[in-house]
């Protein structure tokens, strides 16, 4: 058995090194591309999302590789994420391919559930093998958001446009390659100095900016077209609410205690919306209300072209924007999304809000507590 | 006396028992005129670009509604059945037009969630009847007085009708083809083009249970996408129908899943002919007509040559 699984911005790394640990043969789809959303685009349904598209061309892209098993999370609706593994099956046998797919519907409470999916498809192992291979993903899981939102704090601040990023880059590489949780760790923390290092402390005017949306794209630099990236180059501070460490905590392990801590989306969404929408539309909504009320300078929503629940958020942003006073851009992306377009419409959205900084419209002045967000 | 304003989109083929609830319980009920291109115009500009036809339609009618009522009947229906939800839209209905026509009309928005228990709907028809009566037990009692609402316009066509060479299954939401604006008025152009149009409906309340084989693995968690897929599953199979229109709105989001299941299926399996027509408020109508035509002239041949 080889297993397969698609991307989403760094999901693989803890992906693999769970699987290999747990005795699989993993084959990790090639990197994201051209050529896996070429091949999506042209088998996927037209008005489907951008990420069924990108995924379809990792499976497609995988199966050629050697791989006999996909592994596709579910879902219980209304987002159309739930339908995915369904329709990819049918595209891809469609295509020719011979394969197993294996669905892990989310266990709304009953975790057996998903201890039985896997299991059925993995090698014989000791529990303690599965403790050793889940602590390890799990660690790394936490160091690559940890280091993820740290470079989305430096890069408005670094002294060589670029070298934030490669310092993440060159991190994330040793945690891919870190067998044991010490070499998680001392990657983590070379990972770090590199990275605070790329910083200095000039009084360049930056600007602090939320970015939401639709999780797949937020999270997929090749489908937000590293947006994070070119907004920290232009001089923002950015932060991230999404990441996958806190998804799993919210939807899998700890959600009845409400342990994973942030906000609360039903609170502070409900003036706005309320009621869930599927997806994170709900949770776009509150986020960008939790900015306003921290006094961020904007927020960016980003979601592919007719997602459902961020159409329905986006409708709603407009008076969150009015009422609270944050400017708030839309980005929605899919196959025909142009790089130059979205880097014209980044810079005229931080200019704006520079502008605004300065014209004390902002909700914040320009220099106050900069180095108290840097680096927490 | 208490008006309340009942748009004529969306979730209004959902809800029809509604007008007949609050005519019982003594308020003056205005339901909007069938669509059209003002209709459309306004609600374009009300809603965000990326919303789909049906959703700016609603807007629209939602806003000519606002001046001449008191209460604008803005349901949630997040869910009519167990296990299945509607598009994630309609949950978000009463928000949108909040934030588009908010401060112009008051807006009633009972939230209908089946999913877990039907008593929940009793909630709703307390929460619904809160502007025109106080008492929970009037507006009960009015509601089981309700009368299952009248046969929707598509149904009209399930009897009679007879002299037309081809069926053509019609599989498209509700608010799109009984829409004369949003679905062209297509079942009525295809009775002109003599060709008999069955809607997924009325295929429905024939009340024949789909055979498990036809199902798919994994249920589909809409409601009306989830019957659209049963019913025309079942006309292929059962070779009831000589071709198959699958009318869709640009951008639907559950229908770009399921109808390309529901297509993929039916090449593997059923020697059926299908027919995509996508609209969005830049639909031509002699566009529509053409391919409408060259399909139906396609079903007409084969049948007077293959008897």
């Amino acid at each position: 058995m080889r297993l397969t699984f698609p991307h989403m911005g760094t999901l693989a790394i803890p992906l693999r090194s769970l699987f290999a640990n747990l005795g699989c043969d993993v084959v990790v789809p090639p990197r994201t591309s051209e050529t896996a959303l070429e091949i999506g685009v042209k088998h996927a349904p037209e008005f489907a999302c951008l990420p069924l598209k990108i995924t379809l061309g990792n499976l497609a892209q995988a199966l050629e590789a050697g791989a006999d098993t996909i592994l596709m999370a579910g879902g219980v609706g209304p987002c159309r994420f739930g339908f995915y593994g369904e329709l990819q099956r049918e595209i891809l046998k469609d295509m020719g391919y011979d394969f197993r797919m294996i669905i892990v519907d989310p266990p709304q409470g009953r975790v057996r559930h998903i201890i039985e999916a896997v299991r059925s498809f993995l090698p014989p192992v000791t529990p303690r093998q599965v403790v050793r291979a889940c602590r390890l993903a799990w660690k790394k899981l936490n160091c690559i958001d940890k280091l993820e939102a740290l470079a989305n704090k430096t890069r408005a601040f670094e002294r060589k446009p670029g070298s934030v990023s490669a310092a993440l880059d060159r991190a994330l590489n040793s945690i891919d390659l870190a067998e044991t949780e010490q070499q998680v760790l001392d990657a983590y923390q070379d990972g770090v100095e590199e990275i605070k290092q790329c910083k200095v402390d000039d009084d360049r005017p930056v600007v602090k900016v939320g970015l939401v949306g639709e999780i797949y794209v937020v999270l997929e630099p090749f489908a937000n077209h590293s947006i994070e990236r070119k907004l920290g180059e232009l001089g923002v501070i950015v932060d991230r609410p999404l990441n996958i460490s806190h998804w799993l905590k919210l939807n899998v392990i700890l959600d009845f205690l409400n342990m994973a801590g942030g906000i609360n989306p039903g609170k502070l969404a409900l003036p706005y919306l309320s009621h869930t929408v599927g997806g994170h539309g709900r949770e776009t909504v509150a986020h960008t209300v939790n900015y306003a009320e921290s006094r961020y300078d904007g927020v960016i929503q980003v979601a592919p072209f007719t997602c459902m629940p961020e159409i329905v958020a986006e409708s709603v942003l407009h008076r969150v924007s009015r009422e609270r006073g944050i400017p708030v851009m839309t980005i929605m992306v899919d196959e025909h999304t142009a790089e130059a377009g979205l880097i014209t419409r980044l810079e005229a959205f931080v200019d704006m809000l520079k502008r605004r900084r300065l014209s004390g419209l902002g909700t914040t002045s320009l220099f106050d507590s900069k180095k108290s967000y840097v680096l927490s | 006396m208490i008006t309340v304003g009942v748009p004529r989109a969306l979730p209004y083929y959902d809800c029809l028992k509604w007008i007949d609830f609050y005519r019982r319980l003594g308020a003056n009920v205005v339901v909007s005129p069938d669509t059209t291109k003002t209709i459309v115009d306004i609600g374009v500009s009300l809603s965000v670009d990326d919303a789909c036809l049906p959703v700016k339609v609603y807007l629209g009618h939602a806003a000519i509604l606002a001046s001449d009522c008191d209460y604008l009947f803005v349901p949630r229906i997040v869910s009519i059945e167990k296990g299945a939800y509607m598009c994630p839209k309609f949950l978000g209905l009463p928000d949108m037009v909040k934030a588009a026509i908010g401060d112009r009309v008051r807006i009633v928005e009972p939230v209908i969630d089946l999913s877990k228990s039907r008593r929940a709907m009793l909630r709703a028809v307390i929460d619904a009847s809160a502007p025109v009566t106080g008492n929970p037990a009037k507006a009960l009692s009015a509601w089981r007085a309700c009368s299952e609402p009248e046969p929707r316009p598509d149904l009209g066509r399930i009897s009679g009708g007879s002299g037309f060479k081809v069926r053509v299954g019609v599989l498209g939401h509700p608010y799109v083809i009984n829409d004369k604006s949003i679905g062209m008025g297509i079942l009525d152009k295809l009775e002109t083009m003599g060709a008999k149009p069955v809607v997924a409906e009325s295929v429905r309340r024939t009340g024949r249970p789909v055979p498990a084989e036809l199902r798919i693995g994994r249920p589909i968690f809409w409601t009306h996408e989830s019957r659209l897929y049963e019913a025309g599953i079942l006309m292929a199979a059962t070779r009831s129908v000589d071709g198959i229109i699958i009318v869709q709105a640009f951008g639907c989001g559950p229908g770009s899943m399921i109808f390309d299941l529901f297509v993929r299926r039916c090449r593997r399996e059923y020697q059926v002919p299908i027919l995509v027509l996508t609209v969005d408020e830049h639909t031509g109508e002699a566009g529509i007509v053409t391919r409408l035509e060259a399909f139906v002239d396609m079903l007409l041949r084969t049948a007077r040559c293959c008897g």
